[in-house]
């Protein structure tokens, strides 16, 4: 039985207050993305200007699947390295715990600035004319803290109790890392890594400004540019753009999703 | 001990180096940020700092960039704050497990996005409230920026909210308060630094935001606080000015203004983060 059947109503007003904050940016977000596919419709319908876009948008896309599978050759394993290394090979040493509030300091940092970086060092290292190497440099040092930090994220989700019981089995420090923690927590990685290449194929700014040196064309730069165009009608092509990136977000998205659902359904087995 | 150090087999030697390497590899990233933030000092120094915007300086950027900041935080901090307080202490489990990675999602729409719909259906949409509102301005990339980091700011300050022990609450709950009286004298005091901690992180992030001001602020330096006029901030005009052209020393120097400002934001946040968990 319920002692009291009726909140009074300042606290009801409340709820209902916090309630609509947290829904109003979802539905606000959603009716913009709703009015921007109708803009994007119009983009494919007026006759040979369509045609343009449209290959214009694939040579793009195709740039940027290169763009973002080089960044994550370049991010993921260095990243995931350091995760290890961070969390759980030695996670007492003066290194790890110099690394780990390096990388927690780099969150912070506008993506502008790794442009800066861009243009001022990844361009001599990859040389003159390798527009697609630097940009991948760059896209690979504003993900490596995301790696690290997903990596961990990931990491830390294998209960104790588990590695306790691999310990007790007699397994080594490194047996217990190999056969025990690194299988379980490999589909939160992956997870993690697909959201990072997801993240990578929408990051734009440090593009636009290596792009001043070299034009690579990549997606983003390329719905930015029709954004920017003093020709209104391309805008049109730019929302036609964004719907070809959300769309590749999306499936990417939905995979980690997948990825890491499985993961999670694999561990009630062991518990 | 010794025996098993020494009994350890190569392959392992092997593998702990390349671990070891690849963390001491991510500080060339902040070793890469370090020599732009130099670059950047030596080039304001050398007076870049004057040329910044075709003379303007970097006063104008500064004010563009705490202006839109500003409203930024105006709209995320009551949204983000109220709706941390709705996912920690009032929705059902099953409400909350479906809004927070809904939230999460929001907040992974690359900024680029965000910056079309500021400029092309947010402005329009604002024009027809306000008709003095120009077509780039500060108000719509402000309201857009705070829109976007209302989840970051949801989610660290749910995290202050549910680090308040349930004990507490349930023994307020006991003494007969109700739960709006319960949450504002037994929650929200220990919680508050931590707020405050969430809202300095999201400020950080609306300083170095870049791509919705890039697009819908404009590119006219002006110190002003009208939101309805076009203004440049700093992150604005690193794309602007290196879209035009190469590596330019003002904009090295109008970087690392950017870098500094973000960096001490961060700093500030987690300094009061930290202070929370040592005093809790």
């Amino acid at each position: 039985m319920r002692v009291v059947t009726r909140r009074r109503w300042p606290e009801r007003a409340f709820h209902a207050l916090c309630l609509g904050a947290a829904l109003l940016p979802l539905l606000a977000v959603l009716g913009l993305l709703g009015a921007l596919l109708g803009r994007a419709a119009v983009a494919t319908a007026p006759a040979g200007e369509a045609v343009g876009a449209a290959a214009a948008l694939a040579a793009g896309l195709g740039t940027s699947l290169l763009l973002v599978a080089l960044t994550a050759l370049l991010a993921l394993p260095v990243g995931v390295g350091a995760a290890l290394y961070v969390a759980e090979v030695a996670p007492q040493s003066r290194l790890a715990r110099f690394v780990a509030a390096h990388i927690d300091r780099l969150t912070v940092v506008p993506t502008v600035i790794y442009g800066l970086a861009g243009v001022l060092l990844f361009v001599r290292i990859a040389g003159r004319g390798q527009a697609l190497l630097a940009g991948a440099l760059t896209l690979a040092a504003v993900v490596l803290p995301v790696v690290v930090h997903s990596t961990r994220r990931a990491l830390a989700t294998v209960p104790a109790g588990v590695r306790e019981a691999a310990v007790a089995l007699g397994g080594t420090p490194w047996q217990v890392l190999r056969s025990v923690v690194l299988p379980m927590a490999l589909p939160g990685i992956i997870a993690g890594a697909v959201a990072v290449i997801a993240r990578a194929l929408g990051t734009t700014a440090p593009l636009l400004l290596l792009g001043a040196a070299d034009g690579l064309g990549a997606l983003p730069v390329l719905i930015h540019d029709w954004a920017t165009h003093p020709e209104p009608a391309f805008a049109a092509n730019a929302a036609a753009g964004i719907v070809v990136l959300l769309g590749m977000l999306f499936i990417l998205d939905t995979l980690a999703i997948m990825l890491r659902d499985r993961g999670s359904r694999d561990r009630e087995g062991i518990r | 001990m010794n025996e098993r150090a020494t009994s350890r087999r190569p392959a392992e030697r092997l593998a702990e180096g390349l671990l070891r390497a690849c963390a001491g590899l991510t500080l060339l990233v902040g070793g890469a940020l370090a020599i732009v933030f130099a670059q950047g000092v030596w080039s304001f120094m050398a007076g870049g700092g004057v040329q910044i915007a075709n003379g303007a300086g970097v006063a104008p950027l500064l004010a563009g960039t705490a202006l839109t900041a500003g409203i930024a935080l105006a709209v995320a901090a009551p949204l983000g704050v109220l709706a941390a307080i709705y996912l920690s202490e009032l929705a059902a489990p099953r409400v909350r497990a479906a809004l927070r990675p809904a939230l999460e999602v929001l907040a992974g729409v690359p900024t680029l996005v965000y910056g079309f719909l500021a400029l092309e259906l947010v402005t329009p949409l604002l024009q027809g409230v306000m008709p003095g509102l120009a077509p780039y301005n500060a108000l719509a990339p402000g309201v857009v920026i705070g829109v976007m980091i209302t989840p970051l700011v949801a989610a660290l300050a749910e995290d202050a909210f549910r680090a308040v022990p349930p004990a507490l609450r349930e023994a307020a709950l006991a003494l007969g308060a109700d739960r709006l009286a319960t949450f504002r004298q037994v929650v929200l005091p220990p919680a508050l630094p931590g707020v405050v901690a969430a809202l300095l992180l999201a400020l950080a992030r609306a300083v170095g935001e870049t791509m919705v001001v890039a697009l819908a602020a404009g590119a006219e330096p002006r110190l002003t606080l009208d939101p309805r006029v076009p203004v440049e901030t700093l992150s604005g005009y690193l794309v602007h000015a290196g879209r035009d052209g190469a590596a330019a020393p003002p904009i090295f120097a109008a970087g690392a203004v950017l870098l500094l400002c973000a960096l001490s934001l961060g700093a500030a946040g987690r300094f009061v983060q930290r202070r929370v968990r040592s005093g809790a």
